[in-house]
């Protein structure tokens, strides 16, 4: 048995054997005062009966009666002495009768005089028994509760305010070295756990710094040369070494495309990673939603113009949002891109805002392309996937784009999300949670400027 | 216009070069470290300096400040540098640089840009 709970029943005990004697013995002695009382009341019975002798007529019941009592009495000096009364009463000695009246008085006197002074020692000791039963019964559970006080409860106070430190953020804590008890094992097991979360919490840093030099590292050394590449391509295909045979022209330009693809993985790869690592923290700052689309929208003009797609944008509400403005256009730049290659020539690419109450802002970009299938609609936010169903040869993108998207927004608390049905077209669409509209000064001075 | 490159990345220092050759017309004397940097600015006259920002020897700040407190303050500095965070380019211009080109830079557009800094700054070209 473990120490507190050992103590505790010890004490248990001891109160108990000791209060439970005394009451006991108490009780015991209650019984001995109320026989003794009893004696008492049949001793006056018996002399009224006796007395009754010389009043009564029916001899025979009254010896039958004092025959009876006579069998019960003790000790036996009065059960002789009521005989000696049945017998003159039934031998009709008068006489020698009233003198063994007498005699009988005497002796119930003797007996009486006899038990009082018993029965007053015992009342005493039923009223000392009692007192020490109920005495030690307080004593001990007063006892039991200090003990319990501050063996058990002042240390669980002390442990739930460690825990508390510790869940604070107090991680350098550790408990002295703990007393072999209950409580110890608690501070113990407490230390152990403590001592593995930190143990993790170090692991998850070291990972962490890892992961921070590993990204550092592969931007800087994959960039270098990629840049190199590039910037000897770019002079060649410029023209500003000379001119290229036509040939030459095209390997070279076949390797600048797929050098800029390369670059733009390598980007989009290195953003979507340190986005999941959260080492690219959002610059939020209120912004007019119409002008970050708008400005998504011109640095499309050369796709429209070579895909033959148009996008509408016309009539968009005055709203604010506190975002990462660069890092929303690029999430716009990229669904609205996604739209045009995936549009048929002609068709046009809405892109509408809405709202609902003082729910989150709906930005949605709407083509009317072929519609993605169910089946593909949850995959396609997946790294490296792409619906396969475009028509378009311009399709040649990462697979990165909505991955990337999807991580933008939902470090802006939104959601991405695509509504599609096969041969209507399909809408991207994510949220906002952190907008407002534009005062009416401000967007009246807007239009005014617009005018 | 005579131009000192301090790049230490060969490739990049060489399509700098040539860029700047063939497409600007200018003239480049290209240097791999911030030491000979420091030493080709104190024996030869320049008309633009171009700075990365990390060099061995001295780094692109540290040739930057030299520049600036010594006798031929007045040759403009620009950092082409990869470090693109705010602070590092707030850091550039503190140091007394008149312009930042972010790298990976477009070559074929490197001379139009320095042209463009130079322009905006007030220096003549």
């Amino acid at each position: 048995m473990s120490p507190i709970q050992f103590r505790i029943s010890l004490v248990i005990l001891l109160v108990m054997a000791v209060s439970g004697t005394s009451f006991g013995v108490a009780v015991y002695n209650f019984l001995q005062v109320k026989s003794i009382h009893e004696d008492i009341r049949t001793s006056y019975l018996v002399r009224n009966k006796v007395d009754s002798i010389y009043i009564r007529k029916d001899r025979k019941n009254i010896t039958n009666e004092l025959q009876a009592i006579r069998e019960s009495l003790e000790p036996e000096e009065r059960s002789l002495a009521l005989s000696d009364i049945i017998q003159s009463y039934t031998s009709n000695s008068w006489s020698l009768l009233k003198r063994r009246i007498k005699h009988f008085e005497k002796v119930e006197a003797k007996y009486i005089e006899f038990l009082l002074p018993k029965a007053e020692y015992l009342e005493k000791n039923i009223l000392y028994y009692f007192l020490i039963s109920s005495i030690t019964f307080i004593l001990g559970m007063f006892f039991l509760r200090e003990y319990v006080a501050k063996a058990v409860f002042e240390p669980l106070l002390r442990v739930t305010t460690k825990m508390m430190d510790f869940l604070n953020g107090k991680y350098s804590y550790k408990f002295e070295v703990p007393p072999s008890n209950e409580l110890g094992d608690l501070q113990s097991t407490f230390n152990s756990m403590a001592q593995r979360v930190l143990h993790n919490m170090e692991e998850l840093e070291h990972l962490d710094r890892a992961k921070s030099e590993f990204l550092n590292i592969a931007s800087h050394e994959l960039r270098t040369p990629m840049t190199s590449i590039k910037g000897s391509l770019g002079l060649l295909t410029s023209g500003a070494l000379g001119d290229l045979d036509p040939e030459v022209q095209n390997m070279i330009g076949i390797a600048e495309s797929e050098t800029d693809r390369l670059i733009r993985l390598i980007n989009e790869i290195l953003d979507l990673a340190k986005i999941e690592a959260r080492k690219m923290p959002m610059k939020l700052s209120w912004n007019r939603l119409d002008e970050v689309i708008q400005e998504s929208v011109n640095g499309l003009n050369g796709l429209c113009k070579s895909s033959g797609v148009s996008i509408s944008c016309a009539n968009l509400p005055d709203y604010e949002v506190n975002v990462d403005r660069d890092r929303i256009q690029q999430v716009i730049t990229n669904l609205l891109s996604n739209a045009i290659k995936y549009s048929p020539k002609g068709k046009a690419v809405e892109v509408t805002v809405e709202q609902d109450g003082p729910g989150p802002l709906f930005i949605g970009i709407r083509d009317y392309g072929k519609g993605i299938h169910p089946d593909e609609q949850a995959q396609i936010f997946e790294k490296f996937r792409q619906a396969t169903n475009s028509d378009n040869p311009l399709v040649k993108g990462t697979g990165l784009g909505l991955a990337i998207a999807k991580a933008i927004v939902e470090e802006h608390l939104g959601h991405l999300g695509v509504q599609s049905d096969i041969g209507e077209g399909s809408t991207f669409y994510f949220t906002l949670p952190n907008w407002r509209e534009l005062s009416n000064n401000e967007s009246q001075e807007s239009q005014k400027e617009a005018a | 216009m005579r131009i000192l490159l301090a790049e230490d990345d060969t490739n990049i220092s060489m399509i700098a070069k040539v860029a700047l050759e063939k497409v600007g017309g200018h003239e480049v004397v290209a240097v791999l470290d911030g030491g000979q940097a420091i030493a080709q600015i104190e024996s030869s006259d320049f008309d633009l300096i171009l700075l990365d920002g990390m060099m061995p020897v001295k780094d692109g700040l540290t040739v930057c400040r030299e520049v600036k407190t010594g006798a031929k303050k007045n040759i403009p500095i620009i950092f082409l540098s990869a470090k693109s965070q705010d602070s590092d380019i707030s850091e550039g211009l503190n140091a007394g640089a008149i312009g930042y080109i972010q790298k990976p830079f477009d070559p074929t557009k490197l001379s139009e840009e320095i042209d463009k800094i130079l322009n905006e700054s007030g220096v003549a070209a």
